[in-house]
């Protein structure tokens, strides 16, 4: 029975993780197809910037400025974006559709019904974050790159845990409240500011502020040239489990609307 | 099985201050067709959502099936077939895959019912659900809702978009739901809906459940209107004093009569003169609250209160009861 919910929502999801996945990945692979002869300008304009403003502008990572901007702006924004929008209405978007009155009177629990809707999440994460990493890795592969194909994918495994994060915070927001608006625009404003704050405070010699964002566990490893960092994956785990479990005591507890 | 299908005490929903569902004590047999009406926003949906557990009582408790309805929702929802007011499906999913899907989640149903169902309402299942009129989206909530034979069905507002034909098959389908010991909870905000099928019939106003009655108890008392077109003015006071008439407006050609019981003598006295038009309205629920009052409230006062508007009939002293 949890399977058909999960097939279901599977379905629901997806078209717009297939198209948005595809997108990235031909970003990715463009981007990186054209960084080889962009390097050498960008290297001499940002050359002499002090190391966090060149970590701002995203030129201090293997492959340069366009892969920087890529793994530091494009795609994690492009995902978390993502994230963020499904994750509200994961739940709360039946709700507003007015087809949860249909789904609540079925035989399934509403943990039953969450954990679908997680899972579905989840994997419409991975499924984008995979087609972005396989265009990356197919221009590495084509046109050859400082990037190795193991910092490749712990780059977008933690972007990939970034993702699932922001999803599970969504989520939650939606699943206590009933109203994706409402979820959506938290979601999205935590999102922002912890952005802002991960990028600007090193800025102002705040670094250790910064600590408090999830985009520094996302990124502050330097993944792409370091490989995964499992503690810092751990504290992405562990911000989205939080959530979880919050979204499941809220959604088993209150009124359902629509 | 002699427990009832549904039976709660005192329950009671607040949404702020507002009570929606207050103090309602009902008990529905087990194999009867009971209507339950209100006008809307008296609370029916807000009762039915808090027997599919969808919201939770302020207070007081009931059982469906014998079962609780906090504790064992679950099993409770295994045995119903329930269909929303206002029904939203799934529109990328064609009325097919919608049925597949629920029927999934109920762990499979017959198809060939299902095939069954849809042939008898002459419902289209190819089409995606965005693409259906309203009335063949509440086919397939209905196909969806009495597909795995449930124990009781609650139906909200099932008649909305139906044509009158399928309406008809609806109503047989309901009968033939009672024939097998079933049980059907159906909720309406017209009386004339539910008033061929029902058993019984329990008002909801202002989320108190003012009155369960047998049906042809509540239409005996029902008032009912009837407008008539004449060829030429008739006298004002045509219809005083005629039996079961309530009140009766006439100005010229037109006369608007209200009455309660049978209408032969209505339709007696109306053809004394010729008539070119006839219409018939239904009793709002009002009225009937206000019958039905009357009736229990004032039986000791021959008078009553008519709130009658024919001028004729205070004229010539005779009272219209």
């Amino acid at each position: 029975m949890s399977n058909e919910l999960l097939a279901h929502e599977l379905r629901h999801r997806r078209n717009g993780a297939v198209v948005l996945g595809l997108v990235l990945a031909g970003y990715a692979f463009f981007a990186l197809a054209i960084s080889g002869s962009l390097r050498q300008t960008v290297d001499n304009l940002t050359k002499n910037m002090p190391q966090s403003l060149k970590a701002f502008v995203g030129s201090n990572v293997p492959g340069g400025y366009i892969v920087g901007e890529t793994f530091t702006l494009i795609a994690p924004i492009a995902l978390v974006a993502y994230a963020v929008i499904a994750g509200s209405s994961a739940v709360a978007g039946e709700e507003r559709d007015r087809t949860m009155s249909m789904l609540s009177a079925q035989p399934v629990t509403r943990t039953r019904i969450l954990t679908a809707k997680a899972c579905g999440l989840a994997l419409s994460l991975v499924a984008v974050t995979a087609l972005f990493w396989a265009g990356m890795a197919l221009a590495d592969l084509a046109y050859g790159s400082p990037l190795t194909p193991g910092g490749l994918a712990a780059g977008a495994t933690h972007l990939l845990f970034l993702g699932l994060a922001f999803a599970a915070i969504a989520l939650a927001i939606g699943a206590a409240t009933g109203r994706p608006g409402i979820a959506s625009s938290t979601a999205g404003g935590i999102a922002v500011a912890a952005y802002l704050s991960n990028a600007m405070l090193p800025l102002a010699g705040m670094g250790r502020w910064a600590e408090l964002s999830p985009w520094y566990y996302a990124l502050g490893s330097d993944p792409l040239r370091n490989g995964l960092d499992l503690p810092h994956l751990g504290v992405l785990t562990g911000l989205g489990a939080i959530a979880l479990f919050v979204a499941v005591l809220a959604f088993r507890r209150r009124d359902l609307k629509g | 099985m002699t427990e009832a299908a549904i039976r709660t005490s005192g329950l009671t929903k607040y949404f702020g201050d507002l009570a929606a569902v207050d103090g309602v004590d009902l008990e529905v047999n087990t194999g009867e067709i009971f209507g339950f009406l209100g006008p809307n926003g008296a609370g029916k949906s807000t009762t039915i959502r808090l027997l599919l557990d969808q919201l939770r009582p302020t207070s007081g408790h009931g059982q469906v099936l014998g079962l609780d309805l906090r504790e064992r929702s679950l099993q409770i929802r295994q045995q119903i077939g329930y269909l929303p007011d206002d029904l939203s499906l799934y529109p990328k999913l064609t009325g097919r895959q919608t049925i597949d899907f629920f029927a999934r989640l109920r762990g499979g149903v017959d198809m060939a019912y299902v095939d069954e169902l849809a042939a008898r309402l002459d419902a289209d299942l190819s089409r995606k659900v965005g693409e259906y009129s309203s009335g063949n989206r509440q086919k397939i909530g209905l196909i969806q809702a009495f597909m795995h034979k449930p124990a009781l069905l609650i139906l909200d507002e099932p008649n909305s978009g139906l044509d009158p034909l399928v309406q008809q098959t609806f109503q047989e389908m309901l009968r033939e739901v009672r024939a097998d010991g079933r049980t059907v909870f159906l909720s309406s905000h017209t009386l004339s809906e539910v008033e061929r099928v029902a058993d019984r019939v329990g008002i909801i106003r202002h989320g108190r459940l003012v009155v369960v009655e047998r049906v042809d108890e509540l239409k005996r008392k029902a008032i009912r209107r009837l407008d008539f077109e004449y060829s030429e003015p008739v006298p004002a006071s045509l219809f005083a004093g005629v039996e079961g008439v309530r009140a009766a407006e006439v100005h010229g050609a037109f006369a608007e009569v209200s009455y309660e019981g049978s209408v032969n003598k209505v339709l007696q006295t109306a053809m004394t003169h010729e008539v070119i038009n006839l219409h018939s309205r239904d009793a709002d629920l009002e009225e009937i609250f206000l019958a039905y009052y009357r009736d229990t409230d004032d039986n000791d006062d021959p008078q009553g209160h008519t709130r009658s508007s024919a001028p004729s009939a205070s004229k010539d002293g005779s009272h219209v009861q």
